[in-house]
């Protein structure tokens, strides 16, 4: 197990590398750019327009731009600073990723805590009246857009009942309290796990009920084993296999999920910094984010990896 | 003595959309304490059912409909779920036909095996431990307290049959039903499992029911009697001389002769029995094996017979039995 986590380790070192690149190319290559805001309806020199490119190195080509930046990431490990604030980008990142990597861990949280046992309940009253209505509510579920449904959540429980606050992460001037960081978390997060919820518990009914099938539930059943004790021992571990796979290969999926929910509930997060990064052509912050959140990535991916050598005995990593 | 278990007119029906399966129909039959039964027929006789509603583990949408299996003169059908995974795994233990499949894929092989004795017997987790690799040192597992840990992937298929048997034998059951153990391996370890489990039934002086089309099977483990099922239902049943030499039904006398005896030389050929086994659903009228059958004839195509005593334990449920035209003898 040690040696393969070195190795995976290892393996993205080339994985992260071949990710910048892609992005570095894929950013410049969109219209526009971080000087637009200067060309656009303003009288600025073409001379002052060329001095900033300059001054950016943005009128170098392409490749030295890019391993320029390369060569202060990997010998300095410095992001470079946001074009707009001219503030560092690790230090932006920095103070938004925690928020992200709560708003994404409480909806993962979420996601299992409700999909895992709608799903083996669905499994196992096959047919039944909450069999329908689970099916019925992931249908739905799944074919809500986040963003109107974030919405919907906004005028329903903050504007209409004024149950929860519509957006942001704690009362402002508030000392830390974590009821109030609670109370924050509520709707961004039930928002961006739904679409999990709703599918995560149809591939948990659907594997449950291919391994309730199985042929050792019989032979669990001749060892005079209990209903519940069979459920819980031998089935369950044998169905969750499958699922975790999706599990994990769903995880950037609630990244890209959170980038949305961020900014309708004006989560300070990586994702709302990103979104306005993106709006603004802001190179070295895009960058510095997609690096940081591919890593991120790549991270939670070996995580499922190990979940899932934990509990199939048939995948030993040596 | 009185019988260990006692199977009377047991039915079990399975109620499909297509309507109803008759998978065990009126099934009777009695073994003492130390006595080994055979129960022999073609695939979809009813066999697996019959061995599975002993234990009552036919799922839906199958059921017992009608019958009685007394054990130990309790009886069994109408006992208590609670009282009845007593009994499961710890006073009828069952070795099933596919290892592999019958094998929970994500448990080492000693966490199953110890998991029965655990389960039935007060002992600590560690000494169940301990009892589960001396079963499985017994069962003939080389290293058996390295190889403990190993999955069931890991094992060769009689090595799992093994594991199997440890299973079944962890509680000292007093009746062992084993469903085709050796079908699903190769010829050579079908000689191995089949000692093994000659052995640990006269060792243990349990009771065995073993389940096969393989007639040579049953004279292999040196059966008491031998109970041949089609279609469901009972055709023959008696002591295994009897069977083997004197069959009396023509479908025992057919499975006989399909069978290839390589002392009889190139010359004689064994013959297959012509058509298949019939529909469960839609059972032919009259006799269910009357369409293929040689001797059939018109009261066979109306009248199911009844099973009856021709000799002292010996039971055939044929209108015209074969007492005449006995088999040739074999050696």
């Amino acid at each position: 197990m040690g040696f393969y986590l070195k190795r995976r380790l290892l393996q993205t070192i080339p994985l992260l590398l071949i990710i910048a690149i892609l992005c570095f190319i894929l950013i410049h290559q969109t219209p526009g750019g971080p000087l637009s805001v200067y060309t656009f309806g303003r009288k600025i020199a073409p001379r002052d327009i060329e001095r900033i490119k300059d001054s950016l190195g943005l009128n170098k080509p392409l490749y030295w731009q890019f391993f320029y930046w390369l060569r202060q990431v990997v010998f300095y490990g410095d992001l470079g600073y946001s074009y707009v604030t001219w503030q560092p980008v690790s230090k932006l990142i920095w103070e938004r990723l925690p928020n992200t990597v709560i708003l994404m861990f409480s909806a993962l949280f979420l996601s299992i805590l409700f999909a895992f046992p709608i799903g083996i309940f669905s499994a196992l009253k096959k047919y039944s009246l909450f069999d329908y209505v689970a099916t019925t509510f992931s249908f739905i579920g799944y074919s809500i857009p986040i963003f109107w449904l974030g919405l919907m959540a906004q005028l329903v429980f903050s504007v209409k009942l004024g149950l929860l606050p519509s957006g942001g992460v704690r009362t402002p001037g508030l000392p830390f309290n974590l009821l109030d960081r609670i109370k924050y978390l509520v709707l961004p997060s039930f928002v961006l796990a739904l679409t999990f919820i709703a599918s995560w518990s149809r591939y948990m009914r659907a594997s449950l009920l291919g391994k309730l099938r199985e042929n050792y539930v019989i032979t669990a059943r001749a060892k005079g084993l209990s209903e519940v004790a069979i459920l819980f021992k031998h089935v369950l571990r044998n169905a969750l296999i499958p699922v975790v796979t999706i599990v994990g290969l769903q995880l950037p999926l609630i990244f890209s999920g959170a980038v949305i929910t961020e900014t309708i509930f004006a989560w300070p997060g990586i994702g709302r910094l990103l979104f306005h990064a993106l709006l603004r052509r802001d190179y070295p912050l895009i960058q510095g984010i997609l690096l940081i959140s591919s890593l991120v990535v790549i991270l939670s991916n070996l995580l499922a990896d190990i979940a899932y050598a934990y509990i199939n005995p048939r995948i030993r990593y040596e | 003595m009185q019988p260990l278990i006692e199977v009377d007119n047991l039915k079990t029906y399975f109620f499909l959309n297509e309507g109803i399966l008759k998978a065990v129909d009126g099934v009777s039959f009695s073994l003492k304490k130390g006595e080994v039964l055979g129960i022999v027929g073609e695939s979809g006789c009813g066999k697996t059912v019959t061995a599975l509603s002993i234990l009552r583990l036919v799922s839906p949408p199958g059921q017992i409909v009608q019958g009685k299996v007394l054990f130990k003169g309790t009886d069994l059908i109408t006992l208590k779920e609670e009282e009845m995974r007593k009994i499961r795994g710890n006073r009828i233990a069952m070795i099933f036909q596919d290892p592999m499949t019958f094998l929970n894929p994500s448990f080492n092989i000693v966490n199953q095996v110890s998991e029965v004795i655990l389960l039935h017997q007060n002992v600590s987790k560690k000494e169940a431990f301990e009892k589960g690799v001396n079963l499985l040192e017994k069962v003939g597992i080389p290293r058996a307290r390295e190889r403990a840990f190993n999955y069931p992937h890991q094992l060769s298929g009689g090595m799992r049959q093994r594991v199997m048997i440890a299973m079944a034998l962890s509680c000292q059951p007093d009746l062992l039903l084993a469903d085709e153990p050796t079908t699903a391996l190769d010829v050579t370890i079908q000689a191995q499992i089949l000692d093994l489990i000659k052995e640990i039934q006269k060792e243990t002086h349990s009771s065995l029911i073993l389940i096969t089309h393989n007639l040579g099977l049953v004279a292999g483990v040196s059966s008491n009697y031998v109970m041949v099922m089609y279609a469901g239902r009972t055709v023959e049943y008696g002591r295994i001389e009897q069977i083997f030499y004197h069959s009396a039904h023509p479908y025992t006398f057919s499975l006989l002769k399909a069978f290839p005896h390589l002392d009889q030389g190139s010359k004689v050929k064994f013959k297959p029995i012509k058509g298949l086994p019939p529909n469960l659903i839609n059972l032919p009228e009259g006799c269910s094996f009357n369409p293929r059958c040689e001797w059939a004839r018109k009261k066979c195509l109306k009248l199911a017979p009844k099973l009856v005593e021709i000799f002292p334990e010996h039971l055939v449920a044929c209108h015209f039995p074969l007492l005449r035209s006995r088999p040739s003898s074999r050696s």
